[in-house]
């Protein structure tokens, strides 16, 4: 049985009758036969709030996906900055014969990556804060292990960070310096974040013209 | 579909200055189009049909404000199921937030009384070599155990010892209780606050005050849960025969280490209370589009702040 609809100005039920789209406002509307009043047909709330729960899921999904991405990110770009210690004290020729795959892997595939990712997936933040920021972020989150250890040693727990400050620096430096020439070589991801945030927006254009195309057809012949 | 045409052949005719601007639109509502806040926008007198509407600013979609009651029960009905899961879902949540609370004190009992339970194990240790000429049949085994907090109490020892005394004989509370708990407290510490940013969340229509007393609740279940299971003089461990020597220094230095360790577990929740909310703010705006934000807004809408544009 159709849900009671009165009208504003005579009361009359307008239950029984058709809503039609209006054209130019592209709302649902009702005129009632007895005073000629527009009324407007409203959603029933079970599907407008379902609607707004998938606009919900939709936020939702997209930010547990940026955050399983950033996490992704967070832990390749450390094991890649970890394994950088593995190559002190080797000569450039060396570590290249002995660990090739790996320093493609870590050096170069991991820091496109992550700029491609800063560029295309962050494209609604101001590019310098983004890349500044995620440095800042890989820089922080290296210095918690040291802080970490740092509390540690006040209660005498087993550490494995050297006692000696100058060997600290000296790590800290070597992560900086990696992280530095990481984030130089991740500036190569630019160009491919663009390029994909162009694709991405011709498809969206080309869905969008296909609706409009559709409405335009329904409006006219429908 | 005709009788709406004749009317919008005038209306295409008119200009948008036609319509009479009534007043600003002040609660939540999202365009039906783009999903766009329009909160703040103007309600307007449309002059066709003297409706309601409000523009969005973004997509220029037309939104009808006039709403009827319905006569439907189904939306009732399906509001008070969502309200009752979601309402036993908080209640799950509370209790598995009681039992982390109930964890931090325990383990900071523990790691607090392992000093003065490695103590009893030195003053036990010494009381069987005095035993060995009258054939105390545990001797053995009880004399090449490792001494550690967990070294096994002989009850007999254990039985002829006063407690209290024994505390207070090394200085009491304070000079026994072994400050690594510290490191426990830290090591817990990012989930009391990631625990609090998720209540902060969770209960959104409750202010500051709200949310710091709320904290409260699960604070005083896990000390429940303390006195009744924990460590402590009416330890479920105590009920047997034989026990590790942390089992009885704990019991001494157990009750005030829960109050401690509970007050800081509150502290540091209250934290996460209190920040919970701008940093998921902070999260939103840095990993989504504004698009997408929109259906967010009551995160902004209810500390009072503008909804993310």
């Amino acid at each position: 049985m159709a849900i009671a609809h009165l009208c504003l100005e005579c009361g009359w039920d307008l239950a029984r009758i058709r809503a039609v789209c209006e054209p130019h406002y592209r709302i649902w509307l009702v005129r009632c036969p007895h005073c000629a009043r527009a009324c407007v047909r409203q959603r029933h709330p079970l599907w407008r709030g379902w609607r707004k729960f998938l606009r919900l899921k939709a936020s939702l999904l997209a930010m547990l996906g940026q955050t399983f991405v950033l996490l992704i990110l967070t832990a390749i770009n450390l094991l890649a900055l970890s394994f950088s210690h593995q190559l002190r004290g080797w000569s450039a020729a060396d570590a290249w014969e002995e660990y090739r795959a790996q320093i493609i892997l870590s050096f170069v595939v991991v820091p496109i990556v992550t700029g491609t990712w800063l560029t295309a997936g962050l494209r609604h933040c101001p590019r310098w804060k983004i890349w500044i920021g995620w440095t800042l972020f890989i820089a922080l989150l290296l210095s918690v292990e040291y802080v970490m250890h740092g509390i540690g040693r006040a209660f005498n727990i087993p550490h494995y960070v050297s006692n000696n400050p100058r060997v600290v620096v000296r790590e800290l430096i070597w992560n900086l310096g990696t992280l530095a020439l990481m984030m130089t070589i991740a500036l190569a991801g630019l160009p491919l974040g663009w390029k994909l945030l162009q694709s991405f927006s011709g498809n969206q254009r080309h869905y969008w013209r296909k609706r409009r195309i559709k409405r335009r057809m329904l409006r006219n012949f429908g | 579909m005709s009788d709406l045409k004749s009317p919008m052949l005038a209306q295409n005719t008119n200009s948008p200055s036609s319509e009479q601007r009534v007043s600003t639109l002040v609660g939540d509502r999202l365009c039906i189009g783009c999903g766009y806040n329009l909160s703040g926008q103007a309600v307007l007198r449309e002059s066709i049909y003297n409706m309601l509407i409000v523009r969005c600013p973004e997509c220029g979609i037309v939104a009808s404000v006039q709403e009827y009651p319905l006569l439907g029960r189904w939306a009732n009905r399906w509001a008070f199921v969502f309200a009752a899961v979601w309402f036993i879902t908080l209640l799950i949540f509370l209790m598995a937030t009681a039992g982390i609370l109930f964890g931090v004190s325990q383990t900071s009992i523990e790691s607090a009384s392992a000093k003065y339970a490695t103590w009893l194990g030195v003053q036990q240790l010494e009381w069987l070599k005095q035993q060995q000429p009258t054939g105390n049949p545990n001797f053995g085994w009880m004399q090449s155990q490792p001494l550690s907090p967990y070294t096994t109490v002989d009850p007999t020892w254990w039985a002829a010892q006063d407690p209290n005394a024994l505390l207070a004989s090394q200085g009491g509370w304070s000079a026994m209780v072994d400050r690594n708990f510290g490191w426990t407290w830290a090591n817990w510490s990012p989930l009391l606050i990631t625990l609090g940013c998720f209540w902060s969340v969770a209960l959104l229509q409750l202010r500051r005050r709200g949310l710091v007393l709320f904290a409260l609740v699960p604070i005083g279940l896990a000390a429940v849960l303390s006195y009744m299971f924990g460590y402590g003089p009416n330890s479920m461990l105590q009920m047997y025969g034989w026990s590790y020597m942390i089992t009885h220094a704990s019991a001494q230095i157990g009750p005030r280490m829960v109050v401690i360790t509970l007050v800081f577990s509150w502290l540091m929740m209250c934290a996460g209370l209190l920040v919970g909310r701008s940093v998921l703010r902070g999260l939103v705006r840095l990993l989504l589009p504004p698009r997408l934000r929109s259906s967010l807004a009551g995160l902004w809408m209810t500390d009072g702040l503008a909804p993310p544009k």
